[in-house]
């Protein structure tokens, strides 16, 4: 009886529609499924901004007395190529106090200015890194001591003070006189 | 209004110019030594309330139209030692600075100075006792900002000073008006004019602007 129902399901065996089950197939299917959830993975780290692996950035820190509607996140910019970004805003009172992490290749000078500007009409706050002419490099963790702070309307006058063309402003102010 | 707001900017800017007490204008030599002995140690904050303070003797001193050359030429050797022109020539044309050539340098600092001294002289001769208010000083050797808040014609705006500590002193290398920099201005704008008429072109636009500035003081000194 056994011996015969033991034929029976060698008979069967083979038409029981059963892949034939080989290490290599298996293996690549873990594989991918692992490279996928890798990727995903790392895909939502970059999303989140984060990022894994040696830094290829360093730190630097940037005093300003105003620096309203700057957000952490916000571009660095060099001739409007980003070149880091805002990695933390604290209030040291009465000062904002931010960190910049910036791209390993650009190296920063002690007389270049870190300016808050609007980026387009929409208004983004962004940190505009205009270049000095000095040789002396702010190493990383350094603090950039050349900053400008966010400009209001009003302060645009201001700026009309030391323009180059405001011949007929001046005109009127010699009228005042 | 606006005007107004204005004219008091343009009178801070001048202030820009401000710092401690010459040779020329210590009288005594003997008591010049002593407070230049003093000014090793003084605090920028004080070294600035100095200059005001002289400056403020000089316009008392010599009002009136009749005295306007003698009192230029007394503010002017006030303020010149107290400002590091090089400094802020270098910073205000930036990257280009770098491959300039030794004389080219020179002449661009000579202009810019004479720019700047031209721009500001005449606002600073309205400087009044009290009229500027030394608010606070922040050292980081060899930098130190001295805000300080000037009062004009009934408006008042801040005006701060950043100052680099060398052999001769603190010395005043950028002027920020209401979070405006002066140094950061200029440099814009340099860079605009270097990128569209090169080096040559700018000098000539300094050199254009020294002479506007230079007729017009003779306009404004020639009686009538």
């Amino acid at each position: 009886m056994t011996e015969k129902n033991a034929a029976i399901e060698k008979e069967k065996a083979p038409k029981v529609a059963v892949p034939k089950r080989t290490f290599t197939v298996e293996l690549l299917v873990g594989v991918f499924t692992l490279l996928g959830v890798l990727a995903a993975g790392y895909q939502a780290v970059g999303l989140a901004g984060m990022s894994i692996g040696p830094s290829n950035e360093y730190l630097v820190k940037a005093e300003f007395d105003n620096i309203s509607g700057l957000k952490t996140g916000a571009s660095v910019e060099i001739a409007g190529v980003p070149i880091g970004k805002v990695v933390e805003i604290s209030l040291k009172d009465p000062q904002a106090i931010t960190v910049l992490q910036i791209d390993n290749d650009i190296k920063l000078y002690d007389d270049d200015i870190a300016a808050v500007r609007t980026k387009g009409i929409i208004g983004d706050r962004y940190v505009k890194i205009s270049r000095g002419a000095s040789d002396t490099v702010v190493e990383p963790g350094g603090i950039l001591f050349e900053t400008e702070s966010v400009v209001d309307i009003e302060d645009i006058i201001g700026k009309l003070v030391h323009s180059f063309g405001d011949d007929d402003e001046e005109q009127t102010i010699e009228g005042l006189d | 209004m606006m005007t107004r707001t204005h004219t008091a900017l343009l009178f801070g800017a001048a202030l820009a110019v401000t710092i401690p007490v010459s040779p020329l204008l210590g009288g005594a030599s003997p008591v010049y030594a002593e407070e230049s002995a003093m000014a090793e140690k003084a605090s920028p904050r004080m070294e600035m309330q100095k200059t005001l303070d002289s400056l403020v003797e000089v316009v008392t001193n010599h009002p009136g139209a009749e005295n306007r050359s003698v009192r230029q030429e007394k503010m002017r050797s006030i303020i010149e030692p107290k400002f590091d022109f090089e400094e802020m020539a270098k910073r205000s044309i930036g990257v280009k600075w770098k491959s300039l050539s030794e004389g080219e340098r020179t002449e661009f600092v000579d202009l810019f100075s004479e720019l700047l001294a031209r721009t500001y002289l005449g606002r600073l001769e309205k400087v009044e006792k009290d009229m500027v208010e030394i608010r606070s000083e922040t050292l980081r050797a060899p930098r130190a900002l001295v805000r300080t808040v000037v009062s004009y014609e009934g408006d008042t705006f801040p005006l701060d000073y950043k100052l680099l500590q060398g052999e001769g002193g603190w010395r005043v290398y950028d002027v920020i008006i209401e979070n405006i920099g002066l140094i950061s201005n200029y440099r814009s704008e340099f860079a605009g004019i270097i990128r569209k008429d090169e080096f040559s072109g700018l000098l000539e636009k300094l050199r254009e602007k020294n002479a506007q500035a230079a007729a017009k003081e003779a306009v404004n000194s020639s009686p009538g």
